[in-house]
């Protein structure tokens, strides 16, 4: 065993405190003295000295003069249920209003395959939406990493779906379509943000994200079923730019609200 | 969680059922928890937050801040789940935002910290303790193993607390034994640990 295969290994031991090494890993520790001194340093007692007993009380007397009993938070399954039925409702509400246009134009196989892509990246953000409103939530994606895999996922897609052609109007059918799908952006990220602000937000900015994201989806999806332009450069540039400046939005107002939090408890000390 | 483990006047390390008890009652206004769940959970997050800032006071100062923010979120803690990743994810908010208020930088693209000039020995040769070892790392790489460490976290609660997934905590973990070992290098083959001062 060499020194970077033991750094392997530690890392993937489940806890410090109970290191398990295999016999060829005490072996290299006899010949390393680097690797002993890491494994020294990372398993030798702690220093810091101990806890106050008086700022312990003192802690315990300001937490019991506010005590109350509080109704723990709900499930995740319940939050991203409530996502899940907005995200349905304004999609219908979209397409009974502007007319499901491209339906026939793309055609039900195209259709559903576009749809399906569109509910299951929306699905994923909901999953990390539901978990960042509680501390501590084990996420199956990483929240940082989870629009680049959405909108890599989603332009993969559009690419094999639409064609590729001559488009007359670009900007200017793109931003009627964009104004559109911000539209039903809106009222999507206000419900999705009150529905957040139930749980304990730690990290503003990739909640942010995820709100615009979801929201951001939400007006995707309604272009998706009634916009009749079907050139693929359309559709990635003006109907996914939703959902990326829905997101890009939503981020700034979060940093923006957690900065004025912060300037305010800074104020009243 | 590890099991209970005495440490004289200082607090029990509790295990996660009964911390989880505690939460339930908490959330019920039981009086008796907010004891048990300070004297339980303050000495892990103030070992935490002094290998962190490196300052007893403003770790007090921190701890005192969690605790409060802990009360005010105190329902959005789910029964059953681990309680520890619950509150050092908010400590950890509580850090970013003192840290921020105070003006320091505090960013998840951290430079790079130069590694400290070779610790100097003291004449019996010993190493330098872990918080300065650790003092020397970026900022993510600090945080997982201090928590690793100090916090007696497994893998998958440091990433539930650092709002991660297990894979990136074990490779921030490898990066972080990677850096200690080229800066422990740097000393004498010879050198050993030195044990903290009690």
């Amino acid at each position: 065993m060499n020194c970077g295969q033991l750094e392997h290994l530690l890392a993937n031991q489940e806890r410090l405190k109970k290191l398990r090494l295999p016999p060829s890993a005490l072996e290299h520790l006899d010949g390393c003295p680097s690797c002993r001194n890491v494994i020294s340093s990372l398993s030798g007692a702690d220093s810091g000295g101990g806890v106050s007993q008086i700022l312990l009380d003192e802690l315990t007397r300001q937490i019991q003069r506010d005590l109350r009993p509080v109704t723990p938070i709900r499930p995740a399954w319940f939050f991203a249920g409530i996502m899940a039925a907005t995200f349905g409702v304004l999609v219908a509400i979209g397409a009974g209003w502007l007319k499901a246009a491209a339906v026939p134009i793309l055609g039900p196989a195209r259709c559903a395959a576009a749809l399906l892509a569109l509910g299951f990246a929306a699905a994923l953000t909901m999953d990390v939406l539901a978990r960042q409103m509680v501390p501590g939530s084990r996420y199956r994606f990483d929240p940082v990493r989870l629009p680049v895999l959405v909108f890599a996922g989603l332009g993969a897609v559009f690419a094999m779906l639409y064609p590729s052609r001559a488009e007359h109007d670009f900007l200017k059918l793109g931003l009627v379509c964009l104004s559109c799908g911000l539209g039903f952006f809106a009222p999507a990220a206000v419900i999705f943000w009150m529905m957040l602000r139930r749980g304990a937000v730690v990290a503003a900015r990739p909640a942010g994200a995820a709100v615009g994201l979801l929201a951001g989806l939400t007006g995707t999806t309604v272009l998706e079923v009634h916009c009749p332009l079907q050139g693929v450069w359309h559709i990635i540039t003006w109907h996914l730019g939703v959902a990326a400046i829905g997101m890009l939005i939503c981020i700034s107002l979060a940093a923006l609200a957690e900065r004025r939090i912060r300037i305010r408890s800074s104020e009243s000390g | 969680m590890g099991a209970g483990r005495a440490a004289g006047k200082e607090c029990v390390f509790a295990s996660g059922d009964i911390l989880s008890h505690w939460m339930e009652r908490y959330q019920k206004a039981d009086p008796a928890a907010p004891q048990a769940l300070v004297n339980a959970l303050s000495p892990v997050l103030l070992r935490i937050f002094r290998l962190e800032s490196g300052s007893a006071r403003e770790a007090e100062d921190l701890l005192q801040e969690t605790w409060l923010r802990v009360h005010r979120v105190r329902h959005t803690y789910r029964l059953g789940e681990p309680v520890l990743p619950w509150v050092y994810a908010i400590a950890r908010r509580v850090r970013v935002d003192h840290y921020r208020r105070n003006r320091r930088i505090v960013s998840h693209e951290v430079q790079m910290e130069p590694l400290p000039e070779a610790a100097s020995r003291n004449e019996t040769g010993m190493l330098p303790e872990f918080a300065t070892l650790v003092a020397a790392l970026p900022e993510g790489e600090r945080e997982v193993v201090t928590l690793l460490k100090a916090g007696d976290m497994s893998v998958a609660e440091v990433a539930r607390a650092t709002a991660s997934t297990e894979g990136a905590v074990k490779q921030r973990a490898h990066r972080a034994y990677r850096r200690l070992r080229r800066l422990l290098e740097k000393e004498a083959p010879a050198g050993r640990y030195r044990e903290p001062r009690s």
